[in-house]
This record gives structure tokens, C-alpha cells and sequence, in this order.
């Protein structure tokens, strides 16, 4: 099979790749002029030098694929709304309309688990859960992935043959910032005690990198699941005193956790957000984000299970031990 | 086609399943009065994917298409709101009334009478209401009006003047309607005017372009209904910018300012030949003072916001749609809107040719 990933010099896309070439497929791997793509030649792909925030170009080769995997997307915390919404957006539209328009089979669109309504503590969400009702109060980053996701999952109700896959928190050696998960507002107080605004009963959707791939490929070539939406999570039960009890065991050096929780500091956050309401006639964005971090949510994954047949192949101890390892 | 029994007249449970084709600006004052009047806004459609997803975004809406059709066929909608260029109107209303969706298009509501009649023709096969964005009959001032009017306290309506001085917003398919820009200024006047003027048995228009252009943009038409007269005056000249309705009756003069939303009645003073000048303008003068400060009142409580009109035209709609009961705007008050429109441009178009021929024969 002919398959065409987006991202492929990323955090995720450069291993879908690999996993792609080891099947025995031909990859065509999308990467921006200049990018560290030396990895993909020599595994065997395609490079196919483009850039999302600009697809015309690369629309041809798509439509010759069989299959799309859609896993590259603008993560940064900086940038403008337009350049956003042109890479997450609009270019997840254009590659699937080149999809549709060409000889693809399936169109696999990676998105994000941080997408969703999340009003209140001790929510179930499952795939067909309503998106954050806010997205204006999130970061452009999280906001492009609800737009792309409603784009897709659009097609995917009107008969397209897409699969929308949503991996939680990734983790793994070379992640862009952090090997392992350390907490989402965190501060190391000393090299062995860490802070974290939040409680340990808190539930981590983690998704391991290698797992996630795993994932994505199966998204790909499973047959008879066009129109499925996907949640994917090593653990949805993983709460976060579990997690760095599991780390500050594999971890080298003991680690302790101090943690502060967000209903602590909720007085004083909502009093900035009054504040902040009466003087710029809109609510607080940080407030939002603080105060729904703070809901624990349990994702279902029996969609995952059933449909792709996926489970994570590597442990959460397994993970840690080799995230760490490779990291040092 | 396809018609749910959710979706039939007559129900009167529960909330009602809203979309909207085309992600405006006109969709933003739209959007917060469906909330209020007891529909829940499920999905949105636009050509324009950007136009969609930030209007999505903005109010939450958790599902996006690019073609109405698509989103008619998926999501079950009670009712829909037609909110595209004009020139997609007749296509958009037709594929959802034929679904049995209850529709209301935003003005004008066609661009000609072949489109109405197709709209109207759905509607009848299908049962679903069709009604037209004529929101300015149902500001607060135009409800007064038109109950002292229907209340007989008027007396007998003999003359009618609308006024709109203003310019269009700038659009890309204002070229696409009969006169450009001024076109597009034409039904809101022209509503109100033939709501009290019935059938329009004479009609004399002109325009002209004070800067010598080929666009109009100065309208001036006068109207002659059964035993009332109409004037309708369109000036995209004349600051600051007004929307005024003056109703002539035979106990009472009333006039209603749109941009500031009041309504001044002028009635007979029993009363000494002294102060019988004074008199009226102090009676005036405290209705404007009197209204302006409950306006005001009712702004900041948030009991009124802008487009009222729109407000209370989408609450009755919805409410027809729940019971069974006829629209707020009937499609016949609306085809007349479109047949009248028709009918000033070409009164222009022939007064135009003839001045050419009197030209070439000079």
C-alpha cells in the first residue's frame, strides 16, 4: 500500500513512518524545507518536502495514496490565529477533500483528547462527547484541533471514509519538551520533590508514543471502520498519585509530590476573572483553563479496543523505564 | 424526500433543533435570540469552512457542514435559518422545506417571483412554515404602531412615508441583486410600507446618482393603495443615516424612529387657541424624553438588545412552528415584498429607456 503522513519528521508522524516501511508499505512522509528528515530516507520513505501551512502543492501525491495518515499539526504555544488555522484547519480540509477527489482508501485524522466539554468532575467521555463550548477561551492550539476535529468528524458522519483518532497526553524519550509527564502546572521545589497544582486522585490520560503509533497504523489498515471516532489511552483508570508513585520508582533518585489543589487557589482565580470581566467585558481565559483542569474525566477506550483491536503494547512501568533511559 | 414526524406542525414538546446555512455577519444577531426563544442551535453550514468554525467556536456549536443539504440530511432540524446571499435563498429554503424543515430566510427574501413561487410551492407540499426576516414589524415601536392602527385609535390610514438614509454594508454578492447597493436597503422600508398599504394598484419611482454615477443611489417611490397612499424614500446621501415610518391617519399622526426606537403619536388638543402650538411639541418632546429613558433603562437591564425585532419575529416564529399556527410573515407578505421590488426597478429600467430614446431622437 501507498501511504502519505503528515508530520513525518514529528514526535508521532516519524514513527508512524517507520512502523509504515517495516509493514512493507511506501511512505511518502510530508516534512518542511530544511527539517531533519535524514531519519526517513534512510528508513526507506519518500520525502516529500511541503508544509501544511501551504498544501496546494502536495495534493497531487495524496490523491495517488491509498492511505492518508493525517498526524502533523502546528503544536506550538506562540503564533497567530490565521497561521493556526491554516495549518490545523484548512490544511486537514484540503488534504481531505484531495483524498476524496484521488484513489484514498482511508483518511487516518490524528487529533487531540484536550477537545472536549469538560463542565464538570467525574465525566465519562466517550467519542460522541460535545467539544469544549468555549474553544475562544483556549488556546489557538487546542481551539484549531476542535475546529479540524468537527471538520472531520463531519465528514465522517456524512458517509466519508474517515477515523478520527484522539491520543491523550503523549509521552517518550524524545518529546519536544519533557521525556515523562511531570504535571500540567508544576514546579520542582528541589530535584526531588515537585509541586503540582492538582490532586493525586486526578485521572492522567496518558498515551505512550509507541502505543499511539501502534494506533494510528491500525486506524489505517483495519478494515470496515470508516466513520469510527477513537479514543486513545494506555490507562483510562491511571489517576495521578498512581503515576509518580509508578515514576519516583523507575525514576533514579527518589521523587515526593506536593500537591496544591486547584479548588485552593479557586477563590483567588475567580476574583481576577470578576475583575477581569468587569474591566474587559470578558472572562479570564487562564481562569477557564485552571478551573476545568482541575475536573477529572474518565475516557472511555472500549472503542479502541473493538474496533482496532488495539490495547497498549508497552506497560506503563515499561514506558517510564525507557522514556528515562533513552532521555539520559 | 423525507419528512419526520418530529418535524411536522404541530408539535408542542420541548426544545426545537435550530441550524444555519451561512456564517455571516447577520448570523450574529441571530444566533443569541434562538437560545431565548427555546431552540438549541446543533449545527451550522457554509460554504466557507473559516466562516463556520470561528462562528462555531464563538457560540459553541458543536457541529459543522459546508453544504445545507448535508446538514439538513444528518441532523434531524426542526427548524432551519436561511442566512446566505440572497441569490442562494430560493435553492437553500427549497431543499429544507422539502425535508419538512420549518424555514426562515433572511431578507429579501428572493430575487424574483419565479423563486417565490418555488419557495411558496415546497412549503404548501410539505406543510413546514416558511417565513421572512422582516424584523423591523416587530420593534417594539412597529408593535405599537401597528395595534394603534389595528385598534382603530388612528382612525382611517390614508398616507404612509418610510424612510431609510443610510449605505449597505459592503458585500461581495451585492452585485447579484437588482440595484446594488441600494437594492439591498430596499426591503426593509418596502416591508413596513405595504404591511399598512396593502395592494399597491399605482406605482411611480425614480432614482438618480447625485455624483452623476451609473448605480442609484437616490430612491424616491410613490404608491397608491386601496384609499391610502404610500411614499418610500431611499437616500444613501443623506447623514446621519435614519430609518423613520410615518403613519397618517384621520384622528392621529404617528411616527416611528427605528434607529432610536421610539414612537411619537400627534393627536387634536381640545384645547385654547394659546397653547394649542406650544402644546404638541412639549407633548412630543416628553415622549421622546419619556421613551428614551426606558429604552435606555431596558438596555442596561438587558431587557432589549439590538435587532429586537428579530427577537420577537424568531420567539413567533418558533412558537408557530410549535403549535401548528400560521407565521409571523406569511409567505404572501413576503412574495409582495419581492413583486413590488420588481416592480419599482422596472418602472426605473423603462423610465431609463425612455430618457435614452429621448436623447438618441433629440
Amino acid at each position: 500500500m501507498r501511504a502519505f503522513v503528515t508530520g513525518g519528521t514529528g514526535f508521532l508522524g516519524r514513527r508512524v513512518v517507520r512502523r509504515l516501511i517495516e509493514r512493507g508499505d511506501e511512505v511518502l512522509a510530508l516534512a518542511r524545507e530544511g527539517s531533519r528528515s535524514e531519519e526517513l530516507v534512510a528508513a526507506g520513505a519518500t520525502v516529500v518536502v511541503g508544509d501544511l501551512g501551504d498544501v496546494g502543492s502536495v495534493l497531487d501525491k495524496v490523491a495517488e495514496c491509498d492511505v492518508v495518515y493525517h498526524v502533523g499539526a502546528r503544536v506550538l504555544s506562540h503564533g497567530d490565529w490565521d497561521e493556526f488555522f491554516r495549518v490545523n484547519v484548512e490544511a486537514t480540509q484540503r488534504l481531505m477533500d484531495a483524498a476524496w477527489a484521488g484513489k484514498v482508501k482511508r483518511f487516518v485524522h490524528v487529533s487531540s483528547l484536550g477537545i472536549f466539554e469538560i463542565d464538570r468532575d467525574g465525566l465519562t467521555i466517550s467519542d460522541t462527547a460535545d467539544y469544549d463550548r468555549r474553544p475562544t477561551l483556549r488556546g489557538f492550539y487546542t481551539r484549531s484541533k476542535i475546529d479540524a476535529d468537527r471538520l472531520a468528524c463531519s465528514a465522517a458522519r456524512t458517509g466519508k471514509n474517515v477515523v478520527v483518532l484522539r491520543p491523550g497526553l503523549l509521552f517518550g524519550h524524545d518529546h519536544p519538551q519533557q521525556p515523562v509527564f511531570l504535571g500540567r502546572v508544576k514546579k520542582f521545589l528541589r530535584p526531588d520533590l515537585l509541586l503540582v497544582v492538582s490532586t493525586p486522585r486526578y485521572l492522567l490520560p496518558l498515551t505512550y508514543i509507541e502505543n499511539a503509533a501502534d494506533a494510528v497504523v491500525l486506524a489505517g489498515v483495519t478494515e470496515g471502520i470508516d466513520g469510527s471516532i477513537i479514543n486513545v489511552i494506555d490507562n483510562p483508570d491511571l489517576t495521578q498519585g498512581e503515576y509518580f508513585r509508578t515514576l519516583g520508582q523507575v525514576r533514579a533518585g527518589s521523587l515526593r509530590v506536593l500537591y496544591v489543589p486547584v479548588a485552593l487557589l479557586a477563590p483567588a482565580v475567580k476574583a481576577v476573572d470578576a475583575l477581569h470581566r468587569l474591566i474587559k467585558r470578558r472572562p479570564w481565559a487562564v481562569a477557564y483553563q485552571l478551573l476545568r483542569s482541575e475536573r477529572s474525566t474518565r475516557y472511555a477506550t472500549d472503542v479502541a479496543a473493538a474496533r482496532l483491536g488495539w490495547k497498549p503494547r508497552v506497560g506503563l512501568r515499561e514506558a517510564l523505564e525507557e522514556s528515562l533511559r533513552k532521555s539520559a | 424526500m423525507t419528512m419526520n414526524a418530529q418535524n411536522m406542525p404541530g408539535r408542542t414538546d420541548g426544545r426545537l433543533r435550530v441550524g444555519v446555512v451561512g456564517c455571516g455577519t447577520i448570523a450574529l444577531a441571530h444566533i443569541p435570540y434562538i437560545q431565548k426563544a427555546g431552540g438549541d442551535l446543533v449545527a451550522l453550514a457554509d460554504l466557507s469552512i473559516r466562516q463556520s468554525s470561528e462562528l462555531a467556536d464563538r457560540f459553541g456549536v458543536q457541529r459543522v457542514y459546508r453544504g445545507a443539504e448535508e446538514m439538513f440530511d444528518q441532523e434531524r432540524l426542526d427548524v432551519v435559518h436561511v442566512l446566505t446571499p440572497p441569490n442562494s435563498h430560493a435553492k437553500v429554503a427549497v431543499a429544507a422545506l422539502d425535508r419538512g424543515i420549518a424555514t426562515l430566510v433572511e431578507k429579501p427574501m428572493a430575487l424574483d417571483q419565479n423563486e417565490v413561487a418555488a419557495m411558496a410551492a415546497a412549503a404548501k407540499r410539505s406543510g413546514a412554515i416558511l417565513t421572512v426576516d422582516h424584523n423591523r414589524l416587530f420593534d417594539p415601536p412597529m408593535l405599537e404602531a401597528r395595534r394603534l392602527w389595528e385598534s382603530g385609535e388612528l382612525g382611517d390610514l390614508v398616507a404612509i412615508e418610510s424612510f431609510q438614509a443610510g449605505r449597505a454594508s459592503d458585500r461581495a454578492w451585492l452585485g447579484d441583486i437588482a440595484g446594488g447597493g441600494l437594492g439591498d436597503l430596499v426591503p426593509h422600508p418596502l416591508y413596513l410600507q405595504l404591511y399598512f398599504l396593502g395592494e399597491v394598484d399605482e406605482l411611480h419611482a425614480t432614482a438618480f446618482s447625485p455624483s452623476g454615477g451609473s448605480a442609484p443611489e437616490e430612491l424616491r417611490v410613490l404608491m397608491k393603495g386601496r384609499g391610502k397612499t404610500g411614499v418610500l424614500t431611499i437616500s444613501m446621501n443623506t447623514a446621519p443615516g435614519m430609518n423613520t415610518l410615518k403613519l397618517c391617519g384621520t384622528k392621529m399622526t404617528v411616527e416611528v424612529n427605528l434607529n432610536n426606537m421610539t414612537l411619537v403619536k400627534r393627536r387634536d388638543y381640545k384645547v385654547p387657541k394659546i397653547i394649542a402650538k406650544p402644546l404638541p411639541n412639549l407633548d412630543e418632546a416628553w415622549q421622546l424624553v419619556r421613551q428614551t429613558g426606558q429604552n435606555t433603562i431596558d438596555f442596561v437591564r438587558g431587557r432589549i438588545r439590538y435587532y429586537p425585532g428579530m427577537g420577537e419575529l424568531i420567539t413567533r416564529f418558533y412558537d408557530a412552528v410549535r403549535r401548528g399556527t400560521s407565521a409571523p410573515v406569511s409567505i404572501e407578505e413576503a412574495a409582495a415584498v419581492v413583486d413590488v421590488t420588481g416592480r419599482i426597478w422596472s418602472e426605473l429600467a423603462a423610465a431609463s429607456q425612455t430618457a435614452t430614446r429621448g436623447v438618441v431622437e433629440a
